[in-house]
């Protein structure tokens, strides 16, 4: 009896101060982030690019007077502790969630939601449905899976190696390959490859087929980097494809000493910004990489430019939406307005994912610099 | 490309390194009496420290050594700070320091060393052996020549040199040890301060061929141990463990997929646990 | 303590706490979190019983959680009703949990980790291979307990860990917590006093399952997703930590385990970056300066407290004197103990070479012989820890060669060299031990008038309520001696009991030898004393490398040449 009680007065005590409302009300946006876990990085990332948001925004004023308050809650890529966070985030006040994690958690996550507030994640593995509170701002996975399968269509590749983890991502990667691939035309190997992996010699021994054109490699986790030094050893010429999450400077800095002869990557137009055909884009995308470098010393990646999507999505809902307490009216905003981020967002009442594979670019690692990549040879 | 060719080469990599990590384990747990839970993290302090350093342009003979004084200090501190004053709890306890300072050395790796992986360049470079169909990086020679070797030479140390008998008494009974006349306080140190080595051995050997990032720890923990209890913690058995272990997964991996990896090897783990202690009757102190 | 009274004090705080998180009071603690945490406590209960009570490393217990969860959600893409399904669900992973049990209990400390960690993941790497059943990677969706509102949850929550708390608290004492410590600090001890350690081990493991199976369906039903590292190894070992940090052992532990941990994530999610480290600072520290966990830090001096007035209670509350069943009552066979042309052979060595003898009702026998000449193989034999290779042993006329250890304990009775006494344990409750596997049907307080009878006879019920930690080596010798013959066993083996002894202890071990074999035990001494072995037994056996060399009368067999060369060597 005594423990508990000791222990409720402290926490009472120490914390009771952070519920007293401010003098005029900051916006408060909560954000689910794995800070610790095996997707560190994934939700550290995000989660420092909205931060950056907070920092650069309130520094300006706010928004409309108000300053914005980004609540940050760990769910360490477990669905139990993110249903914990969800709850935690809308008894703090959020007036909009976002959601850098992984999907087991975000799908766990999504039901917690189904009157609002409106969730924003940028995952391309989860699709959610129309009529929910949840917008997804990346292209799907079928969507990054079809811009390889134009890609490798345009090179005439009809033969392809294909890595997949063990993880979700790997699985919906899969489903994704069973879905565009046969349906383009395109023949692929498949073996998935374990989360613990010390090399990926045996997968790649396996699949890589003298009539096989070009390797991809879905796994996104910290393995990826034995996959492409197992590849390197193997002394494979085909270019190999890696995924939306390794296009960064931390995952090249992995590599760097076992660089294979063609290093690709599916990612957003925005990674070389040179690429966008839209001037505003161009500049919100090269002012974002200038001011987070200063701020972080960091350069921007692919994780990142996801989490600038959340920001903007926020941004465009704070600024725009009379009540965004109201989460039907934040919805239909969205649903109903092109949302400016690093590429524009399409919302509609029928697809609650921002981009298309049109969004997408397959990039080359050439020189130090990711550029759009020349067809497989 | 001979994919079983390859999965015996990729097999006996890893199972190199699962021997290494084995022997750490046994070593420490025939002082202590403790299983180390910490062990892997002296991996991951080896393999990191040598990236970072690598990447501050260090020459390889600086930071691989550094790399590997680190590990050694890294479990000679554990031992001396955390485990000697406490020599009398029980041993459950003592596991459980060791695994809070898993996770604290976690903490500080994390904040110190950042979220990201890292690797740092191969010490042995060139082009790859071809045999027979597959692949084998100069590293990977390496890293099972090397490996074994210094699995090898602390086996027989332990099995047949005075010293290493006395390593052994220590946990068997450390009152008699020291009537007996040896420092078991030294002793302790010594076999962790080599468990810390192999530790950090087994990272500059390896992680030029993958990566390292502050949480490598507790997966190499995990494999060392499955090795280690799979020889039944015998020093002798050991290597054969982890090598049997690694070229277990390689092949399972060939021919049935990284799917089923997991399950077909563990249920086969489970069937060795069963067979080794077919003859035992009694667990617990029961001696007769 | 009674049976129910645990039960509701901890129902009554748990509302409290409930109380508490509804309306909103403490930072961090909300209906949700208590729903949240509720469910991890109640399967930290089984774990508790499994690990914490009887000390088996099993590092699997989350699979056990998850497995019903995806069993149940399996039988619903089947089309199986939810209510059919969740006590279905329940029902199976209890019989692979009795089934894994057996596999599994038989695996001595490191390797029943091993197994059990195997375990774990063998149920991971199969939720993975199976999308299309598990959901797989991606995890499992359970839609149907949205349905309820968090009132409803709540109130689930308080019930099942008030029920769970509870009904372990009334399994979880008396008998059953004397023979599960027993076991978990020596099992061949425990055996032969007649505990059948691998069944009682099985049980706990199967009960403390069950535990973790419905803590683990509540949990995910409420959660709504399951993805298949919750069936892993690193939530098992967290469950462990957590478990350890509430207290292993103390019925408190996992709803003390529980709530800090969760009530520090929420806390520390204001730590940033620095959470790891906090964590990790905190644990080690509690590990450090706390071994017990938290429980151990406040609840010890409660029940140290607690257990010296329940001990006056209970010395003053004696059920009137049960009827002491005698063993050794009834038909007077003479002839107690025979051994014929018993050998024992370990690969190439021969232990024991044809030994025979035979020792009458009530008479004190003795084996001598230099060390490493068998006494205590033999002795191992006839307790039943050892087959002989040949030969027969034959007690009262019955042929009891192949009778496992524990079902000889009522025949037999066993000191050690070294007493095998529970330290944590009172002396009381230590000499209980046998009384409660030898008069299973007789009440706890019948049992504890024939223990403290037992002790009384040999003088040492001073020492009744200590605990056997507090108790020096020759006291300790004496309480196993006398533990020995609680119920008279018809033969009881004291294994080198003079040793440790100072001089007044000896002769009360002489005359407790003397009473013994008055009620009519046959008592075979092994001891090198040979000036108080004189004393007390009328004829004995030496042995020579396992060779019996001379028998009789022992003044007679310690005056002959060959005995004196064996014991003196080249001195005579």
């Amino acid at each position: 009896m005594k423990i508990t009680k000791f222990f409720a007065l402290a926490a009472f005590a120490a914390f009771s101060s952070s519920s007293v409302a401010q003098a005029a009300d900051p916006f408060v946006v909560g954000i689910i982030a794995p800070t610790t876990g095996p997707l560190t990085t994934v939700g550290v990332r995000q989660l420092s690019a909205v931060q950056w948001w907070e920092k650069t925004t309130n520094a300006a004023g706010g928004i409309a007077g108000r300053q914005i308050q980004v609540v940050h809650c760990n769910d360490e890529g477990s669905p139990e502790k993110s249903v914990a966070c969800v709850r935690d985030l809308i008894a703090k006040g959020s007036v909009i969630l976002l959601n850098a994690s992984v999907t087991g958690p975000i799908r766990a996550a999504m039901p917690l939601v189904q009157n609002g507030p409106v969730m924003v994640t940028p995952s391309p593995n989860v699709v959610p449905s129309a009529n929910s509170y949840v917008f997804q701002t990346s292209p799907s996975d079928v969507d990054l899976t079809m811009a390889i399968a134009i890609y490798l269509k345009a090179s005439k590749v009809d033969h392809l190696a294909m890595l997949a983890a063990t993880d979700a991502s790997g699985e919906v990667g899969v489903a994704s390959a069973a879905t565009v691939f046969p349906a383009q035309g395109i023949k692929y190997e498949l073996a998935r490859i374990d989360l613990r992996a010390n090399d990926a010699s045996i997968q790649l021994a396996n699949t890589v087929k003298p009539e096989v054109k070009a390797v991809y490699s879905n796994y996104s986790g910290g393995g990826a980097a034995a996959v492409v030094k197992s590849y390197s050893n193997l002394g494979l010429t085909q270019p190999l494809i890696v995924s939306y999450a390794n296009v960064s400077d931390a995952f090249i800095n992995v590599i760097k000493n076992d660089m294979p002869k063609r290093l690709l990557g599916s990612g957003l137009k925005a990674v070389a910004p040179q690429m966008l055909d839209d001037a505003s884009r161009r500049k919100h995308v090269e002012d974002f990489m200038a001011s987070y470098k200063e701020m972080t010393k960091d350069n921007v990646d692919m994780l990142t430019l996801l989490g600038l999507t959340l920001a903007d999505t926020a941004d465009a809902v704070l600024k725009n939406v009379k009540n965004p307490s109201d989460p039907a009216a934040v919805r239909t905003y969205l649903e109903t307005t092109p949302i400016p981020s690093v590429q524009m967002l399409h919302w509609s009442k029928d697809r609650h994912v921002g981009m298309t594979a049109d969004d997408i670019s397959i990039l080359e690692y050439k020189s130090g610099k990711w550029v759009k990549a020349d067809p497989v040879q | 490309m001979n994919p079983l060719t390859q999965s015996l080469i990729s097999g006996t990599m890893s199972g190199a390194v699962y021997a290494l990590l084995a022997i750490g384990i046994v070593l420490a747990f025939h002082t202590s009496r403790v299983v180390n839970l910490a062990h892997g993290e002296s991996f991951a302090i080896g393999g990191l420290v040598a990236a970072v350093l690598a990447d501050a342009g260090m020459p390889v003979y600086v930071y691989a050594p550094a790399a590997i004084c680190a590990s050694i200090l890294f479990l000679l501190t554990v031992e001396r700070f955390l485990l000697r004053p406490r020599r009398t709890w029980p041993v459950g306890s003592l596991i459980l320091v060791t695994l809070a300072a898993a996770f604290l050395t976690r903490g500080v790796l994390q904040l110190t060393m950042g979220v990201d992986p890292l690797s740092f360049p191969r010490m042995f470079v060139g082009a790859p052996f071809r045999i027979a169909g597959g692949v084998l990086p100069p590293q990977g020679l390496v890293l099972i020549v090397v490996g074994l070797a210094a699995a090898v030479a602390v086996t027989l140390f332990l099995l047949f040199t005075p010293l290493g008998h006395k390593l052994r008494a220590v946990a068997e009974n450390p009152d008699t040890a020291e009537l007996l006349g040896v420092n078991v306080d030294r002793a302790r140190s010594l076999a962790f301060g080599i468990a810390g080595g192999l530790g950090g051995l087994s990272a500059v050997l390896l992680v030029p061929l993958v990566s390292v990032d502050y949480q490598a720890g507790l997966g190499m923990t995990l494999r060392g141990f499955i090795a280690a209890a799979l020889g039944g913690m015998a020093p002798s058995m050991a290597i054969l463990a982890g090598l049997a272990l690694g070229l277990s997964e390689a092949l399972v991996t060939n021919y049935a997929g990284a799917l089923a990896q997991d399950p077909i090897v563990f249920l086969a783990l489970i069937g060795v646990a069963v067979w080794q202690s077919r003859k035992i009757v009694f667990g617990g102190t029961g001696r007769a | 303590m009674s049976k129910v009274l645990p039960g509701i004090i901890v129902t009554i705080i748990l509302g409290i706490l409930l109380f508490l998180a509804w309306e909103g009071w403490i930072a961090g603690l909300t209906p949700s979190t208590f729903c949240a945490t509720a469910f991890p406590a109640l399967a930290l209960i089984g774990l508790n019983l499994i690990f914490g009570v009887v000390g088996m490393l099993a590092f699997g217990q989350a699979a056990f959680m998850a497995l019903p969860a995806y069993f149940a959600g399996i039988m619903d893409r089947m089309g199986v009703p939810l209510l059919l399904a969740l006590p279905l669900a329940l029902v199976l992973v209890v019989l692979l949990a009795r089934f894994m049990a057996e596999i599994l209990v038989r695996l001595p400390g490191v390797y029943l980790a091993v197994g059990t960690l195997g375990f774990g993941m063998v149920v991971e790497g199969l939720a993975r291979a199976f999308p299309a059943w598990t959901g797989g990677a991606s995890g499992l969706v359970f839609e149907h307990g949205r349905d309820l509102g968090t009132a409803a949850w709540c109130l689930i929550a308080l019930i099942a860990l008030s029920l769970g708390i509870a009904s372990y608290a009334w399994y979880v004492r008396g008998a059953v917590w004397r023979r599960l410590r027993a076991i978990r600090h020596d099992e061949l001890a425990a055996s032969v006093l007649g505990i059948d350690v691998h069944r009682e081990k099985a049980k706990i493991f199967t009960i403390g399952s069950a535990y973790s199976a419905v803590g683990g369906l509540l949990l995910f039903y409420y959660v709504g997703v399951l993805i298949p590292e919750d069936a892993g190894v690193v939530r098992s070992l967290e469950q462990i930590g957590t478990l350890l940090l509430g207290g292993a052992g103390f019925l408190a532990g996992p709803i003390i385990g529980a709530f800090l941990i969760d009530w520090f994530f929420v806390i520390s999610g204001y730590a940033a970056r620095y959470e790891l480290l906090i964590y990790g600072a905190t644990f080690l520290g509690v590990v450090m300066y706390a071994p017990q966990g938290v429980s151990g830090l406040l609840i010890r001096p409660w029940q140290r407290l607690l257990g010296k007035q329940s001990a006056t209670a209970e010395a003053t509350e004696q059920a009137p004197r049960a009827p002491i069943a005698s063993m050794s009552d009834g038909d007077d066979v003479s002839s107690c103990l025979v051994l014929r042309d018993v050998s024992q052979a370990f690969g190439g060595v021969h232990a024991l070479s044809n030994v025979s003898f035979e020792v009458k009702s009530g008479e004190v026998f003795s084996l001598v012989g230099p060390n490493g000449a068998g006494k205590t193989t033999l002795f191992n034999i006839v307790s039943g820890i050892l087959r002989p290779t040949s030969g027969r042993v034959l007690l009262r006329g019955v042929d009891i060669t192949g009778l496992p250890v524990n079902r000889r304990a009522a025949l037999i009775g066993r000191s050690f060299q070294t007493p095998r006494l529970v330290p944590e344990l009172s002396v009381l409750a230590n000499v209980m031990l046998r009384a409660d596997q030898i008069f299973p049907r007789l009440s706890e307080a019948e049992r504890r008038t024939i223990a403290l009878d037992q002790l009384k006879i040999f003088a040492l019920e001073g020492l009744s309520y200590q605990t056997v930690g507090e108790v020096g080596l020759g006291q300790r010798k004496l309480i196993d001696i006398a533990r020995a013959a609680v119920g008279h066993p018809p033969l009881v083996l004291l294994d080198e009991p003079a040793v440790g002894l100072a001089d007044g202890e000896l002769s009360h071990l002489s005359q407790m030898i003397g009473k013994l074999s008055a009620q009519g035990c046959a008592v075979v001494i092994v001891e090198h004393n040979i000036e108080f072995v004189s004393n007390v037994a009328s004829r004995g056996l030496v042995l020579d490398s396992g060779k019996p060399i001379a028998q009789g009368a022992l003044r007679d067999i310690m005056a002959q040449a060959t005995v004196k060369a064996v014991y003196f060597g080249a001195l005579s």
